[in-house]
């Protein structure tokens, strides 16, 4: 006699040897899902901030104090750090005049003498808060004579982000130079998380990747080495006779 | 009359798991390969950034001021031997990531002279420590150099 159809005892075999096969391949697939997740953003992270460090270490570089007569000077006017509005690191503000890469000089009229300056702009880095997230917004503001400002949002999953002087000491003599500190962040939505991640938190499934810069003003540096050089000093140009 | 085949042989079910367990075994080396591949893209820009602090600093200083203190060390820049990295520099405050701390550092300081003009050759490396996460892709230490000129 042929068989017709299929038994529930074959049914059930079908369906417990799919379901041995299937919960694998699903948490293999899962975990593949995560994996990928979280190696394009923390890819993602790194390039970003590679970026924002670049351009950090661009605007330190190049930073300046315009000239308004006379040749004194301090490190601590070449960076303003503003803290004042600030709740933890939310509205703190890093201010610079840089100057620019443009090869003109501007003429100006300074105490009736006639100069060749080099053009100044004006940035400043901005963290603000982001709503329903534990990460701040990296904004850099950029002014110069005349121009409209230039808004940039560099990042929004900035968890640490400090720039302090360090005092290097070599022979008597001593100097300084800025060290950057950046920590960028992808949280996921079941975790709260604070500022200022630390690399345990990563066991809790929270993306951290931290960057750091050390760099010098060579504005600055040129400078203070030398009093009596010219503001432009890179130029050759300095002063324009009556 | 011809017999029916009913059910799967041994040989048969013995394969399809051979051929399913080989599968599993190849998407999870792809997996933990992406993520190796991810890490390493990281330690390999705190390693560069790791190798360009004194690069920054000494040219900061000059050629002559280097130059003056190549028999001891700069700040705790020490020269020709592998230093382990600090997450904070001890003499300059300098401060580091936690991951910079699972790599050494070496310095190496030539000086040049040519005609009137004097220089020095800093030589930076960079390597994981000893059962550290490493860089990947076969690099096992990352170097990096400038000639810093004296200033006339």
């Amino acid at each position: 006699m042929k068989k017709q159809g299929i038994s529930i005892i074959e049914i059930m075999i079908a369906l417990a040897v799919t379901t041995i096969i299937a919960v694998p391949l699903l948490y293999l697939y899962q975990s593949g899902m995560k994996s990928s997740t979280s190696g394009v953003v923390s890819i993602d992270m790194l390039s970003e901030g590679r970026r924002i460090c670049t351009q950090m270490h661009d605007d330190l570089k190049n930073s300046c104090i315009p000239y308004h007569g006379g040749f004194a000077m301090r490190f601590c006017d070449l960076l303003e750090a503003d803290f004042s509005r600030a709740e933890g690191l939310s509205g703190a503000e890093y201010r610079l005049y840089r100057h620019t890469t443009a090869p003109e000089l501007l003429k100006k009229d300074i105490d009736g003498r006639k100069m060749l300056l080099r053009p100044v702009m004006h940035v400043r880095y901005r963290l603000e808060k982001l709503q329903h997230s534990d990460l701040l917004k990296l904004v850099r503001i950029e002014s110069s004579d005349g121009a409209p400002e230039r808004i940039k949002v560099l990042s929004e999953r900035v968890s640490f982000l400090n720039i302090q002087p360090v005092k290097i000491k070599e022979g008597g003599e001593q100097g300084y130079l800025w060290n950057v500190k950046l920590q960028l962040a992808y949280i996921p939505e079941s975790i709260q998380a604070g500022f200022a991640l630390s690399s345990s938190d990563r066991g809790r499934g929270i993306l951290i990747n931290d960057f750091y810069d050390v760099v010098y003003s060579d504005f600055f540096k040129s400078v203070s080495q030398n009093p009596l050089a010219p503001r432009n000093w890179h130029t050759g140009l300095t002063f324009q006779r009556h | 009359m011809t017999q029916r085949t009913r059910g799967f042989s041994f040989t048969e079910v013995m394969l399809a798991a051979m051929v399913m367990g080989l599968l599993v075994i190849y998407v999870f080396t792809l997996i933990s390969e992406s993520n190796r591949g991810t890490a390493s893209a990281y330690h390999q820009y705190v390693a560069e950034q790791i190798a360009r602090e004194p690069l920054e600093v000494f040219r900061f200083l000059g050629c002559q001021r280097v130059r003056e203190n190549l028999g001891q060390s700069i700040a705790d820049y020490r020269f020709n031997e592998w230093q382990k990295i600090e997450t904070v520099s001890a003499a300059t405050g300098i401060e580091r990531p936690e991951d910079a701390t699972a790599f050494e550092r070496k310095i190496t300081v030539t000086p040049l002279t040519r005609d009137d003009i004097e220089a020095i050759l800093v030589q930076v490396s960079v390597r994981p420590l000893h059962g550290g996460a490493g860089f990947g892709a076969g690099l096992e230490q990352l170097n990096r150099s400038t000639i810093i000129v004296s200033q006339p």
